[in-house]
C-alpha cells in the first residue's frame, strides 16, 4: 500500500495524496525527510485547493518520471519550448490558473512543472507582434507615441527582412 | 385588501392540490387562455426558448437539506433535478452555443456552506431517467388523483422525514427555521411574522396574492398594493420569509421532481414588486407548464396543477398555484414547497397523500431570491418544511400554507413572464438591484452554477459581450505580475525575434527583457556567436549598452567621444533615458529601486561618474586568457554591474551587433572590407586557421606564417620544419604542426618560438588534432572529463597514429636535436609521448576525435575506431572500396561518417560498427567532410558539394556552380563557403542557392575559413599566393563605405599598395 499523506490547502481543503506523488515537490519531500511520518495534514499555505488539485494531477501523471537530467546547458541551448502532449493539454487552462500553477510549482519546488508552465507562457508570446502580445495578456500599452516609435526602431533589427 | 386576498388564498389551496396530480400541462394553457392573460402567454412562450437553456437535476436524494441565508440567497438541499426545458431544443445551437451543452463536470456537483452548514448540489447524470420517474409519478397521480396520492404521500412523508432530520436540524439552527416551524404550528404567528416583514415581503406576498387571484379573477386581483394589504391581513404565511436578511432553509422531499433552472432565474426577475399581476399568473403558468411538462418531470406536476385549475374553475382546489409554481422556477419551488405543505396538510386531513408531487416542486432549492424572492423562498421553504413535518398534525397550518402558496403563485407567474417573454417589465427592471443582491449572497459554487445556467440562455451576441469582458479579466500579465526571477524563467525560452517584440509591449516588459543580461548572453552563446577578445571591454568602455544603432550599416560608437563631441546628442539621449528610468519604477522586482537609484546616480553625476562606473565594470571584467573563459567570467560579473545600471542592455547590444553582422553576409548591399596580402610566395598553403586576432598559414615551403587579422601585417614566420607543413592546429597561444619531416612541433605563437619537437613518426605527419577535455557520459551515466588532459593526436603516412600530451605554455622546452639518434629512435624518452595506435595497413589520411573516441580514415580503405585512453581498436569499419580521405565523428549520435575515393559517403554506427547509410551522389573522390550545425556537408572532386541531413542521410541540396574539384569549404547554420579552381563561392545552406562569389579571378584556392565576421582564404592569383580577408563586420566598426567593397592590397607592414608595387618588390 502506498503511503499517503495529507495536504491542507490555503483555503483549508484537505487533500490526500500518495507520498510518492507529493514528493514530486522538493519542498514537501524535504519536509517529509526532515520530520518523518506525519499524521497531520501538511499545510500548503500559498496554494488554494483548485490549484493544489491541479498540481497534484500533474504530479500523479509524472510520478514515474525519472529524475530530470537537468542538463540546463543543453536545454537552454536548444531553447526548445516543446511540451509533451499530455502537459500541453494539462496546461490548457485560463491564464489565471496558469499563473497560479507557476507560482505553486515554484513554491513547491517542482522544477519540471515550473518549466512546463514557463514554456507554455513563452509559447503564448512567441511569434507575436507587440500588439498581439498585449491582446493576449490584456496589457496596457503605457508608452507614449514618441516612446513607442523609438522602441520600435530600437528593436526593428530583429524583424524579418 | 385582505378580504379579496383571503378568498384567493383559498382558491389557491385547491389549485395546489389539483396541481400536484397534474400531468396535463397542455390543458392548463387552454384553461388559462380564456383569461386576459392569453396574449401574454403567447409572448411568454416565444420568450421561453431563451429561458429554456438549463437542466438542473437535483439528485433525488432524500437526505439533502438546503439552508439559505441573507435576504438574497436561499439554498436548497433536497434532491432537485433540473431538467432542460423543451426550449432548449428549439434554440438554434448556432445562436445559443451553450444551450444544449451538458453541464460541465466541474459544475455538476459542488458543496458550499450555508451558515456553516455544508450544502451539496448534485446534478443528475441521467436526466431522462429521473424525468421518466417523475412522469410516472405524475401520470399515476393523474389517473388516480385520490388514491395514488395518498400512497405517494405516505412515501413522500417517509422521505420527508428521513430528509427532515437534516432539514430540521438546519432549520433549528436558523432563526427562520424557527419561524417556519412556528408557522406550521400556529398560523397566526406566521401572520404576525409576515406583518413584521410585511413591508419588504409585501411585494412578494402581493405577487402570491395575484397568483391566487388567478383562479377567480386571475390577473386583476394580483395587483401588488392590495395584495400587500391582503397579506398582512391574511394569515400571510409568506411573512415568515419576509425578513430582508432572513435565512431560508429548504428541506427537500426525497422524490421531488425536477425544476427548470430557468424558472429559478425568472423568479428572481419576477420578484420585482412592480410586476403586473395579471400578466404573470395566468399567462405564464400555462406556457411554462406546457413546455416544461414534456421535458421536465417537475413541471409536469404543475401542469397537473393547471388541470386542477380548470377544476378550480369548477370549484375544485385552485390549481393555479401549482401551475404558477411549475412555471416559475424559484417561485415555483417556493410555491411548490408551500403547495406541498398545503397538499400534505390537506392530504393528511383528507388522506390525500399525493402531495409527493408537490414535493418535487418544493425542491426548488436555489432560492437566490432577491428580497422578495428570498422572502418567498424563505417563507416557502419554511412552509414546505413545516408542512411535511409540522403541518401534518395541524390542519390549520395547511390552510395557511395554501394561502401562502396562493400568494406566491402570482409572484412566480410574474417572474416567469418576464423571463419567458423577454419583455422588460418595469417591475423586472426595478428588480435588477435585487437580483444582484441575491446573486451577491450566493456561495461561489452556486454563483458558478447560476452563471452557467444564465450563459446557456445567452445568444452568441451576448456571449461575445461576456467574453469580451471576461476573457481580458482572466488574462494575466505574467511578466508584469510574476516575481522577476520567474519572469526570467519565461523569457529564457524566447527567440530573438520574440524577445524584441516582447520588449515593445510595455515599460515593464521592456525593462525586464532588455536588462536581462543573462538571457541575452545565453542566447548569444546558443546562436553560436563568440565574443571577440576585448570586445566586451570595448563594449563596456564605449557604452554600447546605451546605444541602439538602427540600420544595418549603422554602428556602435564610443559614447565617450560622442559625449564630448556632440553635447546636444548626448543630452537628448540622457533625457530619454531619464524618462525610461522613471518608467522603470513600475517594475515589480525588488531590485527595482536599487537599479533606479543607481541609474539616477549615473544620470545625475553625468559623464565623469559614468565613466567611473564603466571603468569599474571594466576592471571587474578584466579578461582571462581564453576568450571563452573571459566571456563567461565577465558575464557573471557584468551581470552584477549591469543590474545596477538597469538602463544598460549590454548583451542585447552585443547580441544585436553580432546578429546584424551575421545577417549581412547574405545581403548584397553590405560590402565587406577586403584586404589582400602576399604569403608563401608561390607555394601551396596546406592549412589555415585564424581568429579575430591572427591568421596562421602552413605551407609546403616549410614555414608557418602569422598575420594580423585586422591589417594583414606579417607578425612572424615560424620556421624550423625541414619539410612541408601539412597539418597545424592551435589552441590559445600554443600551435602544433606536422610536417613531411616526420616531426610534430609545438610553438609559442606570440613569441614565434618552437618549444617542443616530437619525434616518433616514421613518415609524413598528415593530420593532427588537439583534443581538449570535454564532458563525456560514461556507460554508467556519469559524466567525466575525457581525456584527462589536453592531447595531441597525429596521423601519419607511416600508418600509425600517436597520442601525445599537449605541452603547457609553462612547460620547459623540449627540443631534441634532429639528429639525436636516441631521440629519434626511442621516442619513449619523450615525456609527452603516450602511445602509438597501430592497426592500419596504409597511410592515415584523416582523423576526428572527441572525448575518449578517435576515428581514423586510411588509405587501406578502412575506418578504425579507437579508445584513446587504452589504444584499443573498438571497430574496424569496412565497406569502402577505395582510400578513405575524410572522416567526421558524430559523437552526439555515436556515429561517424567517412568519405572515400570510391565516391561514397558512409555513415557508420559506432554502437555496432556497421554501416547505417551509404550516401550516394558524388561522382568522384569525396575529399572533404564537415559536420556542424546539424548539417553534414561533403565536397568532392566532381565540383559539387552536397548537404545532407546527418540524422537520416537524406540529401538536402546539391551545390553545383563550381567548375573544378572542391578544394576547401566551411559551413555554419546559414551558409556554405567553398573554394574551387577559380572562385570562392557562398551558398545559402538552407535553400542550397548560390548567393554570390566572394572571390573571383583566381588561379587556385588552397584554403578557405570563416568566422562570424571574416572570411579568410589562401588563394593563388597568377601563380602567386595571397591571403584574402573579407571583413563583413567592418561596417559595424564604422569603416566608411569608400573603404569597403574593393580589394585593398597591403604590404608586409599593412600599408595599402598597388599590386604592381608588390610585384616589383617581389622582383627585387
Amino acid at each position: 500500500m502506498a503511503v499517503q499523506i495529507k495536504l491542507m490547502s490555503s483555503d483549508q481543503a484537505m487533500l490526500v495524496v500518495d507520498k510518492e506523488v507529493a514528493e514530486r515537490s522538493v519542498l514537501i519531500k524535504n519536509m517529509l525527510d526532515d520530520i518523518g511520518e506525519v499524521d497531520e495534514a501538511i499545510p500548503i499555505p500559498n496554494v488554494n485547493e483548485a490549484v493544489l488539485k491541479k498540481v497534484i494531477e500533474w504530479c500523479e501523471h509524472h510520478k514515474g518520471d525519472s529524475p530530470s537530467t537537468n542538463d540546463e546547458e543543453s536545454d537552454s541551448r536548444k531553447r526548445s519550448t516543446d511540451i509533451e502532449e499530455w502537459d500541453q493539454k494539462f496546461m490548457q487552462v485560463d491564464q489565471e490558473m496558469l499563473f497560479e500553477i507557476i507560482l505553486a510549482a515554484n513554491y513547491l519546488d517542482i522544477k519540471p512543472l515550473l518549466d512546463v508552465g514557463c514554456k507554455t507562457v513563452a509559447n503564448m508570446i512567441k511569434g507575436k507582434s507587440p500588439e498581439e502580445i498585449r491582446k493576449t495578456f490584456n496589457i496596457q500599452n503605457d508608452f507614449t507615441a514618441e516612446e513607442e516609435e523609438q522602441i520600435r526602431r530600437e528593436n526593428e533589427w530583429a524583424e524579418d527582412r | 385588501m385582505d378580504p379579496p386576498s383571503i378568498p384567493n388564498a383559498q382558491s389557491t389551496r385547491r389549485t395546489q392540490q389539483t396541481g400536484m396530480p397534474t400531468s396535463l400541462v397542455s390543458r392548463t394553457p387552454t384553461s388559462e387562455r380564456p383569461f386576459s392573460a392569453m396574449t401574454t402567454r403567447e409572448t411568454k412562450r416565444k420568450a421561453a426558448p431563451h429561458t429554456t437553456v438549463g437542466h438542473f437535476s437535483y439528485a433525488p436524494t432524500t437526505q439533502t437539506t438546503v439552508v439559505t441565508t441573507t435576504t438574497t440567497t436561499t439554498t436548497t438541499f433536497p434532491q432537485l433535478v433540473m431538467q432542460p426545458p423543451k426550449h432548449l431544443n428549439e434554440l438554434d445551437p448556432k445562436e445559443y452555443p451553450l444551450a444544449a451543452v451538458p453541464t460541465p463536470q466541474n459544475l455538476r456537483r459542488f458543496c458550499f456552506d450555508v451558515d456553516g452548514k455544508t450544502t451539496q448540489y448534485v446534478e443528475e447524470d441521467d436526466a431522462d431517467e429521473s424525468i421518466i420517474r417523475l412522469e410516472e409519478l405524475v401520470s399515476n397521480l393523474n389517473r388516480n388523483n385520490g388514491v395514488i396520492r395518498t400512497e405517494v404521500r405516505g412515501k413522500e412523508f417517509v422521505l420527508d422525514q428521513s430528509s427532515s432530520s437534516p432539514l430540521a436540524s438546519a432549520l433549528a439552527s436558523n432563526p427562520l427555521s424557527v419561524l417556519n416551524r412556528k408557522r406550521p404550528a400556529s398560523p397566526i404567528s406566521i401572520s404576525e411574522a409576515a406583518e413584521r416583514v410585511a413591508t419588504s415581503l409585501s411585494r412578494v406576498q402581493k405577487r402570491r396574492h395575484t397568483a391566487r387571484s388567478r383562479p377567480g379573477a386571475l390577473d386583476k386581483p394580483n395587483t401588488p398594493s392590495p395584495k400587500k394589504g391582503t397579506r398582512s391581513g391574511r394569515n400571510t404565511t409568506p411573512q415568515i420569509a419576509t425578513n430582508d436578511s432572513q435565512v431560508t432553509t429548504m428541506t427537500t422531499h426525497a422524490p421531488r421532481p425536477i425544476r427548470p433552472v430557468h424558472q429559478q432565474l425568472s423568479q428572481i426577475q419576477s420578484t420585482t414588486p412592480l410586476m403586473s399581476p395579471q400578466q404573470f399568473t395566468p399567462t405564464q403558468i400555462p406556457a411554462h407548464q406546457q413546455e416544461t411538462p414534456l421535458t421536465l418531470s417537475p413541471q409536469l406536476v404543475p401542469t397537473a396543477m393547471d388541470d386542477d385549475e380548470d377544476v378550480i374553475m369548477t370549484g375544485s382546489p385552485s390549481p393555479q398555484d401549482d401551475m404558477d409554481s411549475d412555471h416559475t422556477a424559484q417561485e415555483d419551488l417556493s410555491l411548490d414547497n408551500e403547495v406541498d405543505s398545503d397538499d400534505i396538510s390537506r392530504p393528511r386531513q383528507a388522506g390525500d397523500i399525493p402531495l409527493s408531487l408537490p414535493s418535487p416542486r418544493a425542491s426548488p432549492v436555489t432560492n437566490a431570491a432577491q428580497y422578495n424572492g428570498a422572502h418567498y423562498f424563505t417563507t416557502m421553504d419554511g412552509e414546505d418544511i413545516t408542512s411535511p413535518l409540522d403541518l401534518q398534525p395541524n390542519e390549520e397550518d395547511t390552510l395557511e400554507d395554501t394561502e401562502m402558496a396562493m400568494i406566491r403563485t402570482p409572484s412566480r407567474d410574474v417572474a416567469s413572464m418576464d423571463i419567458v417573454t423577454g419583455h422588460m417589465q418595469p417591475g423586472s427592471l426595478m428588480e435588477i438591484p435585487t437580483m444582484l443582491d441575491t446573486f451577491d449572497a450566493m456561495p461561489a459554487s452556486v454563483k458558478s452554477y447560476v452563471m452557467y445556467q444564465l450563459l446557456r440562455r445567452c445568444s452568441k451576441t451576448t456571449l461575445q459581450t461576456v467574453a469580451s469582458v471576461v476573457n481580458p479579466a482572466l488574462m494575466c500579465d505574467f511578466l508584469g505580475l510574476l516575481p522577476s526571477e520567474l519572469s526570467l524563467e519565461i523569457i529564457k525560452y524566447l527567440d530573438v525575434k520574440s524577445l524584441c517584440a516582447a520588449a515593445q509591449v510595455s515599460k515593464t516588459w521592456r525593462l525586464l527583457i532588455d536588462s536581462d543580461e543573462w538571457t541575452w548572453k545565453k542566447l548569444f552563446d546558443a546562436d553560436g556567436f563568440v565574443l571577440q577578445d576585448g570586445e566586451l571591454d570595448r563594449a563596456v568602455r564605449e557604452g554600447w549598452g546605451y546605444q541602439d544603432p538602427r540600420k544595418d550599416d549603422d554602428y556602435e560608437i564610443d559614447i565617450n567621444h560622442s559625449l564630448a563631441l556632440t553635447k546636444t546628442k548626448s543630452s537628448t539621449g540622457s533625457t530619454k533615458k531619464a524618462k525610461l528610468g522613471s518608467n522603470r519604477q513600475l517594475r515589480p522586482s525588488s531590485s527595482k529601486q536599487k537599479e533606479q537609484k543607481n541609474r539616477e546616480t549615473v544620470e545625475k553625476l553625468g559623464k565623469a561618474a559614468f565613466n567611473e562606473v564603466l571603468s569599474e565594470i571594466i576592471s571587474n571584467s578584466a579578461g582571462p586568457s581564453s576568450a571563452a573563459d573571459a566571456a563567461e567570467r565577465h558575464h557573471s560579473r557584468a551581470n552584477l554591474g549591469l543590474e545596477s545600471l538597469s538602463n544598460l542592455h549590454l548583451f542585447k547590444s552585443i547580441y544585436r551587433r553580432h546578429y546584424v553582422i551575421r545577417r549581412s553576409w547574405l545581403q548584397p548591399d553590405v560590402k565587406p572590407k577586403h584586404i589582400s596580402f602576399r604569403g608563401h610566395e608561390h607555394h601551396v598553403v596546406t592549412c589555415l586557421q585564424f581568429d579575430m586576432d591572427k591568421i596562421l598559414t602552413g605551407s609546403d615551403d616549410t614555414n608557418i606564417n602569422v598575420y594580423d587579422t585586422n591589417n594583414g601585417v606579417l607578425r612572424a614566420t615560424l620556421n624550423g620544419h625541414e619539410g612541408g607543413v601539412w597539418a597545424l592546429q592551435y589552441d590559445g597561444n600554443t600551435l602544433v604542426s606536422g610536417s613531411t619531416d616526420r616531426t610534430v612541433r609545438v610553438w609559442d605563437i606570440a613569441k614565434g618560438l618552437c618549444t617542443q619537437i616530437f619525434h616518433g613518426h616514421t613518415s609524413t605527419v598528415r593530420c593532427l588534432q588537439i583534443l581538449l577535455p570535454t564532458k563525456v557520459r560514461g556507460p554508467d551515466g556519469r559524466e567525466t572529463l575525457m581525456p584527462k588532459y589536453p592531447l595531441i593526436i597525429t596521423g601519419s603516412r607511416d600508418s600509425t597514429l600517436r597520442v601525445w600530451k599537449l605541452p603547457k605554455p609553462t612547460d620547459n622546452h623540449y627540443l631534441p636535436e634532429g639528429h639525436d639518434a636516441e631521440a629519434f629512435l626511442n621516442p619513449a624518452n619523450n615525456p609527452y609521448f603516450l602511445r602509438t595506435l597501430t592497426g592500419h595497413q596504409h597511410s592515415v589520411r584523416a582523423i576526428s576525435a572527441h572525448g575518449d573516441t578517435l576515428v581514423s580514415g586510411s588509405y587501406d580503405h578502412t575506418v578504425k575506431v579507437w579508445k584513446i585512453s587504452t589504444g584499443e581498436i573498438l571497430h574496424t569499419l569496412r565497406g569502402h572500396t577505395q582510400k578513405v580521405y575524410s572522416v567526421v565523428l558524430d559523437h552526439q549520435r555515436n556515429r561517424c561518417i567517412s568519405g572515400s575515393m570510391d565516391n561514397m559517403v558512409k555513415v557508420w554506427s559506432l554502437d555496432t560498427g556497421t554501416v547505417l547509410y551509404t550516401l550516394e551522389g558524388h561522382s568522384q573522390l569525396v575529399g572533404l567532410l564537415d559536420l556542424s550545425h546539424d548539417r553534414l556537408v561533403s565536397a568532392a572532386a566532381d565540383s559539387t558539394l552536397r548537404i545532407w541531413d546527418p540524422e537520416t542521410g537524406q540529401c538536402k541540396h546539391t551545390l553545383t556552380a563550381h567548375t573544378g574539384a572542391i578544394t576547401c569549404f566551411q559551413h555554419d547554420e546559414t551558409k556554405v563557403i567553398s573554394g574551387s579552381d577559380r572562385t570562392v563561392k557562398m551558398w545559402n545552406i538552407k535553400t542550397g542557392e548560390f548567393v554570390r562569389d566572394l572571390l573571383t579571378d583566381l588561379t587556385g584556392v588552397w584554403q578557405v575559413k570563416f568566422n562570424e565576421r571574416r572570411c579568410v582564404a589562401a588563394v593563388q592569383r597568377d601563380q602567386v599566393t595571397y591571403i584574402e580577408v573579407l571583413d563583413f563586420g567592418a561596417a559595424r566598426d564604422g569603416v566608411p563605405e569608400s573603404d569597403r567593397g574593393r580589394r585593398i592590397v597591403v604590404d608586409l607592414e599593412g600599408n595599402e599598395v598597388s599590386e604592381n608595387d608588390l610585384m616589383d618588390e617581389d622582383g627585387e
